[in-house]
């Protein structure tokens, strides 16, 4: 167990130098931590009005990355929600986005669904790449988008392929899925991190 | 704050290793001095401008069509102009943030933009095309008849209220993304 008191704006720092196997460290204002077991530190004291301290932002970043990976689940749901609940209100949201034209949409129990075939494509993509891909990559991106590109061309002057659209946008959406989580958990920690620093 | 040199992850200033990627985070002297504060306001209304504007002009509008085209594109301006104000020194959240701002932006000004165009678009001939189209597409009667009231001609308050909620979540969202995205080729860029 911790020998000196855990402080709070130090948690990161020490977060960090655990997992590179430090026993003993320093913390930046130059107390000494031990730590005997590598445990992961607890959070620290907690405000008056009971909130977490600003050194718990990071800490919460499973969190984040399960309300994020929930909130995509729950955007395809709603691709499949708009025809199967008769929902206008869905289809006008997504008729901001997508051109919904019912020969390049599939059909379920005779209704288009709320995007269309490269959309919902670029969606099941974007969840399957917050299950899989933990590295953002941005060469990926580059080649999925490159790939998208070439596939757009072909579409509007040769042939329109539907398998291939179909794998441009589950590429394009795995590979832009770490990237986009990596940068939506580092601006809501800042944010929390904001809104916890003592006024 | 430091940032990872693979894959562009922040980190704290002391950390040895970062924890997306694992590369060994070695200090350098561009990361010891301390960084400029960010003007996130004039890279957003730049963004969020050129987003209205392309999102509204008509048929170039379509490309909102693919992912949000011009959303993303206004959320990568920001970005490129925050990375010119800190060179290399652009975190995802910056990105993030630049890209958000720049959203909502935009859809304001689209929306105050689309009240005139859609005044002057939506003719009732132009409306009785959209609706004989329109009965060619397999969904409900409610459904259809809900799409139709948004493009019926004239002025209708609870139309634009609608349409800005609308533009706000969807540009807001995309932005983001485009801004996240700008900014990792960016710093991609800068790594290499």
């Amino acid at each position: 167990m911790f020998q000196r008191v855990c402080l709070p704006q130090d948690l990161e720092a020490i977060r960090f130098r655990l997992l590179s196997d430090s026993k003993t460290f320093s913390a930046p204002n130059g107390e000494q931590h031990c730590n005997s077991t590598g445990q992961t530190p607890f959070p620290g004291p907690k405000s008056p009005r009971g909130l977490p301290q600003a050194g718990d932002a990071w800490s919460a970043k499973p969190f984040l990355n399960l309300t994020l990976l929930m909130a995509t689940v729950a955007w395809c749901l709603a691709i499949v929600a708009a025809p199967y609940f008769h929902s206008g209100p869905i289809y006008l949201f997504f008729s901001a986005i997508c051109h919904q034209l019912p020969t390049r949409s599939w059909h379920f129990q005779g209704e288009q669904l709320g995007l269309c075939i490269r959309c919902t494509s670029i969606s099941l993509g974007f969840l399957a790449g917050q299950l899989a891909i933990r590295t953002p990559n941005v060469r990926w991106l580059g080649y999925a988008i490159v790939i998208t590109a070439v596939e757009w061309l072909l579409a509007t002057t040769v042939h329109d392929f539907e398998l291939l659209r179909i794998l441009s946008g589950v590429v394009l959406g795995a590979s832009a899925a770490p990237i986009v989580r990596t940068g939506v958990v580092e601006m809501v920690v800042r944010i929390m991190r904001t809104a916890h620093e003592p006024m | 704050m430091s940032q990872c040199r693979e894959c562009g992850a922040t980190l704290p200033e002391d950390s040895r290793y970062c924890l997306q990627c694992g590369t060994e985070n070695k200090p350098s002297a561009a990361n010891a001095q301390p960084q400029k504060e960010l003007d996130f306001l004039k890279p957003a209304i730049a963004g969020g401008l050129a987003l209205a504007i392309l999102s509204s002009i008509p048929i170039i509008s379509a490309g909102n069509f693919f992912c949000c085209l011009w959303a993303q594109a206004g959320g990568g301006l920001a970005a490129w102009f925050l990375n010119k104000q800190r060179p290399g020194g652009l975190t995802y959240s910056d990105g993030a943030f630049g890209g958000v701002f720049s959203g909502l932006i935009g859809a304001f000004i689209a929306t105050l933009i689309s009240i005139p165009i859609q005044m002057l678009v939506f003719t009732p001939q132009r409306v009785a095309e959209i609706q004989a189209r329109f009965e060619q597409y397999p969904m409900q009667p409610e459904v259809r008849e809900m799409m139709l009231r948004f493009l019926s001609p004239g002025f209708d308050l609870t139309r634009v209220v609608i349409t800005l909620l609308i533009y706000m979540i969807a540009f807001g969202l995309f932005s983001m993304i485009g801004g996240i995205i700008t900014t990792a080729i960016l710093s991609r860029k800068k790594l290499d």
